[in-house]
């Protein structure tokens, strides 16, 4: 017989168990389905690691290996703004470490966010002494930041990247395809105190790195164009300048330089007009250098021979309502010497022989008017109306390089047609793209664009062409003394805002190469705005004769003037000729 | 006494039943020791690797750094202020002053040595080398 206490204790008993029972299981349906999609999520949060790994942006190196832009693995901050108790505090003690703003920092530190950035790619000394003050909330994560080791060098073709490595100009832009590489990720868990638990690791992709694009430009050749120019510009100077050295045979850029330039580690300290690849995106009127196309045009077409006499009219020549001058008034003149002392009436009565329709043909052929192609960006056509838009006068500017704009890319590529023989190379920059383990994924060959001029009209234009850097000619400057030079002065009048030439803002341009029958380079450096002195054969034919003998020297082409024409070309240059 | 022996029996039985179960229970634990003991290593090993994967990628990293500070430092520009600077007088040679040596290759055939090409300076000593070596210096 049980008893009533007895039955109540039991009572109690199974109610105490009934409630306990019935609290833990409201618990657990509360946990499992109420706030199951909340805590699964903190949980996994807490334990799962997801890594974004980043790939190595490829790098740019000259054409003998010497890297122009590289990557290296940087800390960059963040901080996780649940964790931070104080963040006033911690704003304090990173301070003098994040280049943010102190109202913005702390900011960043209050926000309900689990993750924000406080500083990309830190310097390495830094993130160690923010590591030292052990700061709860506070982490790390490893990013590539873009370098360019030799500094200015090369800077407007190389371009930049933005913080996020997505290239923003040159070839860091044009190249970016190749030279971004594919991120990897990893899944796996990680411990209480944030290690990864390797036995856990569920997958992992690695990244694929970056191509390497190799340029056809050489740094050293590169240095030489670079120092040259500037010191020219600041010698004359000069608002700004271009220079390129290309192989005329093959159409390989060896250098590019622009001038004023800027630090591509650096981008934003320059003002954007200093990092403007003036080679490609500049258009100018190439005044007398542009008579080469004239002469070459008409010795193809034969409208003229070399052994052809024009009368120079002593220096002046009517065209309609305006009159056309000389520097210096010739009477007759061969064809060979109106290239050699630059005679604009003399191009202009040959251009004439040839008539407008022949002439505008010929230039198309030698490329002006449409971009030649090097593959960098931002290249412009130049500007080349056509024949039926010309004006009565025009065909008395057009054979002396005005009314027609160019790049000095263009100049240069149709310079190297007539130094190749007549045959036009596409110019470019870009000779191979190659894998991690150096092989190469795609090769860029020279490109015949087609044919300018016949050979013989391309000997005979380099024969006049060679006087031009005589005692006689209008460039004795630019001889040098161990090689033969062809080459053309220029200089041209700017036009000023109201549509009217410029009686105070040149260019001076010179353009040559060497050995003049068989070159190995070609030069073409053009000098924007030179003061006093503005004319090609005083300002740029100079920068031409450094560049050239430094360049032939390392590339150790062997000399083909003998030392006897030298005394006599010195000469010459000293008495200022 | 018949009762007796069954009981023993019975009490034997039990006694090696319990000690059957004992074992197979200590077996257990013991596999189960050794699997916690094996998964244990397998994490710290998992830890050591990590460790030297973080390791490897700071040599690698270390090595980055150098290899940039090494571009930097044969950056033409720098060089050329150095010199300039300490006034070493160095001048560049006359191109008719500049000789260019035949090196012979293996295969006994002569090619024109590349002046100024990555390789030259480092194929003109191992010529030196080759020749001082052979007793016939010619430089």
């Amino acid at each position: 017989m049980i008893s009533n206490g007895c039955r109540f204790r039991a009572s109690f008993v199974y109610a105490f168990f009934l409630l306990s029972f019935g609290l833990l299981y409201t618990r657990l349906v509360t946990l499992q389905v109420f706030r199951h999609e909340d805590l699964l999520r903190r949980g996994l949060d807490l334990h799962r690691l997801n890594l974004k790994i980043d790939p190595r942006r490829g790098r740019i190196l000259d054409c003998r290996g010497r890297p122009f832009a590289m990557s290296e693995r940087v800390p960059s901050l963040y901080a996780v703004p649940e964790k931070i108790g104080d963040p006033a505090a911690v704003a304090r003690a990173l301070r003098p470490y994040v280049p943010l703003p102190d109202e913005e920092l702390l900011d960043r530190l209050r926000r309900r966010k689990k993750f924000v950035w406080l500083a990309r790619k830190l310097d390495a000394d830094a993130a160690a002494k923010i590591e030292r003050l052990g700061l709860e909330g506070i982490g790390f994560r490893e990013e590539t930041r873009r370098v360019y080791p030799q500094g200015g060098l090369l800077a407007h073709v190389i371009g930049f990247t933005d913080v996020d490595n997505k290239g923003l100009e040159g070839i860091e832009l044009s190249a970016d395809e190749h030279l971004r590489g594919q991120a990897g990720w990893m899944a796996s868990h990680r411990d209480r105190k944030g290690r990864e638990i390797m036995t856990l690791r569920r997958q992992e992709v690695p990244p694929i790195d970056g191509y390497d694009v190799v340029l056809t430009v050489d740094s050293v050749i590169q240095h030489i164009a670079e120092s040259e120019l500037e010191e020219a510009c600041a010698r004359h100077n000069a608002i700004a300048g271009c220079l390129i050295v290309m192989e005329p045979g093959t159409g390989a850029v060896l250098a590019l330089a622009n001038w004023p330039s800027y630090d591509p580690n650096e981008p934003a300290r320059s003002p954007q007009d200093h990092r403007r690849n003036r080679c490609v995106t500049d258009v100018y009127e190439p005044g007398s250098t542009f008579k080469i196309v004239t002469v070459g045009v008409a010795l193809d077409e034969g409208a003229v021979t070399l052994a052809d006499t024009v009368f120079c009219e002593n220096g002046a020549f009517r065209v309609g309502r305006h009159t056309l001058h000389d520097v210096h008034a010739y009477g007759t003149l061969t064809t060979a010497e109106v290239v050699q002392k630059s005679s604009n009436i003399g191009a202009v009565k040959i251009a004439m022989k040839l008539g407008e329709r022949r002439l505008h043909g010929g230039i198309e052929r030698f490329g002006f008017g449409a971009p030649t192609g090097i593959g960098l960006p931002g290249e412009v056509s130049g500007m080349l109306h056509p024949p039926h838009r010309w004006s009565g006068l025009s065909i008395a500017a057009v054979p002396m390089g005005h009314e027609v704009g160019v790049t000095p890319i263009q100049m240069a590529a149709a310079a190297a047609a007539i130094a190749n023989g007549g045959l036009a190379m596409r110019p470019y920059i870009v000779r191979e793209i190659l894998d991690a383990s150096g092989g190469a994924v795609r090769t860029f060959l020279p490109q015949p664009r087609g044919r300018v001029m016949s050979e013989a009209a391309a000997a005979a234009l380099v024969s006049a062409m060679e006087r031009v850097a005589s005692r006689e000619g209008t460039a004795a400057r630019a001889a040098l003394e161990e090689y033969t030079v062809a080459g053309k002065t220029g200089t041209s009048q700017k036009i000023d805002p109201g549509g009217r030439y410029s009686r105070s803002r040149f260019i001076g341009s010179f353009l040559g190469f060497a050995p003049a029958r068989d070159p190995s380079i070609l030069v073409l450096a053009v000098l924007d705005e030179p003061r006093p002195a503005y004319y090609g054969g005083v300002v740029a034919a100079p920068v031409f004769k450094a560049v050239a003998a430094r360049t032939l020297k390392y590339l150790g082409v062997p000399p083909d003037r003998q030392p006897a024409d030298a005394t006599a070309l010195r000469r010459a240059a000293a008495s200022g000729g | 006494m018949a009762k007796r022996n069954r009981r023993r029996r019975e009490g034997r039985s039990m006694a090696s039943l319990t000690g059957r179960w004992v074992a197979i229970a200590a077996v257990a634990v013991c596999l189960s020791l050794l699997y916690v003991w094996q998964h244990v290593q397998l994490v710290r090993a998992g830890y050591a690797i990590r460790a030297m994967e973080r390791e490897l990628e700071q040599r690698r990293k270390a090595n980055e750094v150098a290899a940039i500070s090494n571009e930097r430092l044969k950056n033409p520009n720098r060089i050329e202020r150095a010199l300039g600077e300490r006034n070493l007088g160095l001048a560049s040679p006359p191109g008719r002053n500049i000789v260019r040596l035949r090196n012979p290759t293996p295969a006994g055939t002569e090619r024109e040595e590349e002046s100024g090409s990555s390789g030259g300076t480092d194929t003109l000593l191992s010529y030196a080398g080759r020749r001082i070596g052979a007793g016939r210096n010619q430089l």
